[in-house]
């Protein structure tokens, strides 16, 4: 059997959704609901002393508005744990600029569809090991194929095209986001996660449809994929979805 | 005083946040002369190598006469302990050469072939569990052998075996992860962003005296 998970051990991520300073939390990328307050949130899972955290704004890229920093700013200060962020970021000074806040890493989706030099540019200025490419992933047919604006445009490129352009450049970390799963509870797309490990050397994190701890494990331990991330499982519990941040994970 | 020194790149709000806590004073340092007021130095880094030392060129002089000749505790993190070498495999311009040794890529040929291994090797990211060489100052009060957060594709290659204090290990490679000449230390690993284990070892190195 192949062993093709890290010798460090699995990352569980929370992954938060920002629209217009707010978190918000998504099904099928569809049917934003309010889910509390950024800060707050950044507080409560410094307490749970998570493995890292990932703030995307999901309003940026499809309003064309402006990434907004002083936000970011104040979500650093507050942030005890390592933090990734993305959504809007088009260039190599705006991403330098949110490392320089307190962020770790940098998620780049849209713009690097749109132009792959871009990548190798934030490469050189931040490093590699804090650039992340994030893939919006959505399922037609038996084909998986990128979406960007918040799953709304579809782009030229399938799955396997996506990764083979990103496995040359050598980024720090591939984020697969199934739109399909998404806030659904229905697990992680398996058969999506075991083909990007197959076609890829980089580091993956899944994120879309976690609904238990079996699915983390699922996803390592038969997959061999140690980024092991939640949206609405780490923000809902109980039958009727209450809103309260948690952070349910396999015992150490 | 505490200065954390602002070259552009690196994260201090994340160090201002843990100090803040702690109840320790501390000063954002801009310009090379503030070093002056500081008891404890800190270097972050969160950046490729050239891009460090190329911001760091003017703070050079300034840290040579406080860490050097007045013998101030510093603080090297991640990049910023890197740099603490002579060279790098990252980058051109020369580094502080204040610990004796290069700045290499991990290896990632250690990996047994019989593993099969084909997932990712670098960069080494996430929690790993770090081991020190004896009892030290800066892990007092910590686990045996705890664990830290990492980021990082290139390690300090240490010429000097005293100069390293402790270690971790990656793809079956064991490499130094905090290495110190007198009063100059570097840490690979984020302490600020390495929850209690990070805000206790920041804790001792502002509590070392020279």
């Amino acid at each position: 059997m192949q062993n093709n998970c890290s010798m460090l051990r699995s990352r569980y991520i929370p992954v938060l959704l920002i629209e217009d300073g707010e978190l918000t939390k998504t099904k099928q990328f569809e049917d934003g609901i309010y889910v509390g307050d950024p800060i707050n949130a950044i507080r409560i899972f410094n307490e749970k002393q998570v493995d890292e955290l990932s703030l995307f704004d999901i309003s940026i890229t499809q309003n064309g508005s402006k990434i907004d920093f002083e936000l970011l700013r104040d979500l650093a200060i507050n942030a005890n744990m390592p933090l990734t962020y993305g959504g809007g970021i088009k260039s190599v000074k705006e991403a330098s600029k949110i490392i320089s806040l307190g962020f770790e890493k940098v998620s780049v989706s849209s713009a690097f569809l749109d132009n792959p030099l871009l990548i190798s540019d934030i490469i050189a200025e931040i490093g590699a090991q804090s650039v992340v490419v994030c893939l919006d992933v959505k399922k037609i047919g038996n084909e998986y194929w990128i979406y960007t604006h918040r799953g709304k445009k579809k782009t030229n490129y399938d799955l396997l095209k996506a990764l083979e352009l990103i496995e040359p450049i050598g980024v720090g970390e591939i984020i697969i986001n199934s739109i399909d799963r998404d806030g659904t509870f229905f697990g992680y797309d398996i058969g999506l996660a075991q083909i990007v490990r197959k076609m890829s050397s980089v580091n993956i994190t899944i994120i879309g449809g976690c609904n238990g701890i079996s699915d983390f494990l699922e996803l390592q331990k038969n997959i061999g994929i140690c980024g092991c991330a939640a949206g609405s499982f780490f923000t809902f519990v109980g039958k009727n979805n209450a809103v309260l941040l948690n952070y349910n994970k396999p015992d150490l | 005083m505490i200065g954390l020194i602002n070259y552009g790149s690196g994260n201090l709000s994340a160090f201002v946040n843990v100090f803040t806590t702690l109840d320790k004073k501390i000063v954002i340092i801009n310009n090379p002369e503030e070093l002056k007021i500081c008891s404890h130095i800190i270097m972050p880094g969160v950046s490729a190598w050239n891009t460090t030392m190329k911001s760091v060129e003017k703070f050079r002089d300034a840290l040579f006469s406080c860490v050097i000749n007045k013998k101030i505790p510093f603080l090297g993190v991640c990049v910023g302990m890197q740099i603490l070498a002579s060279t790098s495999e990252e980058g051109l311009s020369g580094g502080l050469n204040w610990v004796c040794g290069n700045v290499k890529r991990l290896p990632t040929n250690q990996i047994p072939d019989n593993l099969n291994f084909v997932g990712p090797k670098l960069p080494h990211m996430g929690w790993n569990t770090v081991t020190p060489n004896g009892k030290i100052d800066l892990m007092n009060g910590l686990p045996e052998k705890p664990e830290f957060y990492f980021l990082h594709s290139y390690y300090l290659d240490s010429a000097n075996h005293d100069n390293v204090i402790a270690t971790a290990e990656h793809n079956f490679f064991r490499f130094p992860v905090i290495v110190q000449n007198e009063n100059i230390y570097g840490v690979q690993f984020h302490p600020e962003k390495s929850h209690i284990n990070g805000k206790i070892l920041l804790d001792n190195f502002t509590n070392l005296r020279y």
